[in-house]
């Protein structure tokens, strides 16, 4: 049986032709390549680049309105984050799959990358939305303490500026949470089950 | 054969030889866990993608073969599990074009079998499929593991059970593509 097997799979021929130009597929690849190292380019200068952009966006209005001092408390926080990501983006580019790893390690290296997805995106209310919103709330905080004679309207002004941001802040959190339960979480788990598959003999790994 | 780390010149040299060599390969891996023709020809683009980015790495201590396995395998169960991306070349790399049947009885036998073995191959655990697509290419249980990157013996293990499996689908089966 499985000698007849393997004669017609060695020798098969299918009902279809493939056929392949060299000279096009090379010219692709190439192309392919270039967009690829272009795409990884624009995404970490997106990632990084909008806390950057946001800082000397920051000053200008600071300084074109003569804001307090408060009004650059968000600062640091951009600073934070943007030197958050591109440290988090180095370290892991050296732990990310290559053409040519086994199967096993080439899943053992998605997995990681996707555990380490979860982590930050279920730790982002302490690395990017607390430090972003805690900044953004210390200006009107430092206005309602200077327009504290004006009574409980200034008051109920702050407390309407921090709802605001809490519920705007605690969409953006909630939207994080909800691809980690619909994207990242079932992709862990089939990396799991391929893993498992791959281990299940009681092997454990080699690498 | 040792074969240095590609460098400019002779890496298109090698692609170019892979693609005339080993294609057959890069076919059988896109047949078997892409079943649709558009998505087969999307699957063989990221395949060849792969292959060429993987040149830099190949210094040739493993088999051709069982290296453009590692790379077509992943690639094929990375494709999977992802979203499937339609890439748009700017020409169509693969033209799928539809044979008349065989006139050949045997050839025709042979086909349906052929047919068959792939719609098993795909109700199999992905894994398995994987190890199922080495083991009728003859190759050697190193070789298995090798692409794999397990043991020697857990391949045995795996195999066996596989083999077993794929036994009991080919008798259940409906002809397949």
């Amino acid at each position: 049986m499985d000698d007849e097997l393997k004669n017609a799979w060695q020798s098969q021929t299918s009902p279809q032709r493939l056929t392949l130009d060299a000279g096009l597929v090379l010219n692709e690849v190439r192309r392919n390549e270039r967009q690829f190292a272009a795409m990884i380019y624009c995404r970490d200068l997106r990632e990084v680049g909008v806390a950057v952009v946001l800082i000397p966006v920051w000053f200008y209005l600071g300084l074109k309105q003569s804001l307090p001092w408060s009004w650059y408390a968000v600062v640091p926080a951009l600073l934070w984050i943007a030197g958050f990501m591109m440290i988090d983006r180095i370290r892991q580019r050296p732990h990310q799959p290559k053409p040519g790893d086994t199967l096993r390690c080439s899943i053992e290296k998605s997995l990681a990358q996707v555990e380490h997805q979860i982590w930050l995106l279920r730790n982002v209310l302490w690395w990017y939305l607390l430090p972003i919103l805690a900044g953004l709330l210390v200006w009107p905080a430092h206005r309602t303490w200077q327009t504290r004679d004006d009574g409980w309207q200034s008051l109920a002004e702050f407390a309407g500026i921090t709802f605001t941001f809490i519920l705007v802040f605690g969409f953006i959190y909630w939207l994080n949470q909800y691809a980690v339960r619909k994207q990242l979480e079932p992709r862990r788990q089939e990396l799991q089950a391929l893993l498992g598959s791959l281990n299940e003999s009681g092997e454990t790994s080699s690498h | 054969m040792i074969v240095q780390p590609a460098a400019d010149g002779s890496r298109e040299a090698l692609f170019k030889r892979w693609l005339e060599q080993h294609s057959g390969l890069v076919f059988k891996v896109a047949r078997t866990f892409a079943p649709s023709d558009a998505d087969r020809a999307d699957l063989v683009q990221e395949i060849l993608l792969q292959l060429w980015r993987s040149l830099p790495r190949f210094e040739g201590k493993a088999k051709e073969s069982t290296w453009i396995y590692r790379v077509a395998l992943n690639t094929a169960l990375a494709w999977h599990r992802s979203e499937k991306k339609h890439r748009t070349a700017q020409s169509p790399l693969l033209a799928i074009e539809e044979l008349p049947e065989s006139d050949d009885l045997a050839a025709r036998e042979r086909e349906e079998l052929v047919a068959n073995l792939y719609a098993a191959i795909r109700l199999l655990p992905k894994v398995d499929a994987a190890l199922v697509l080495l083991y009728l290419d003859d190759l050697s249980y190193r070789e298995m593991a090798d692409v794999l990157g397990i043991s020697e013996t857990n391949v045995g293990v795996k195999l066996n059970r596989a083999r077993k499996e794929l036994a009991e689908l080919m008798k259940e089966v409906p002809h397949g593509r």
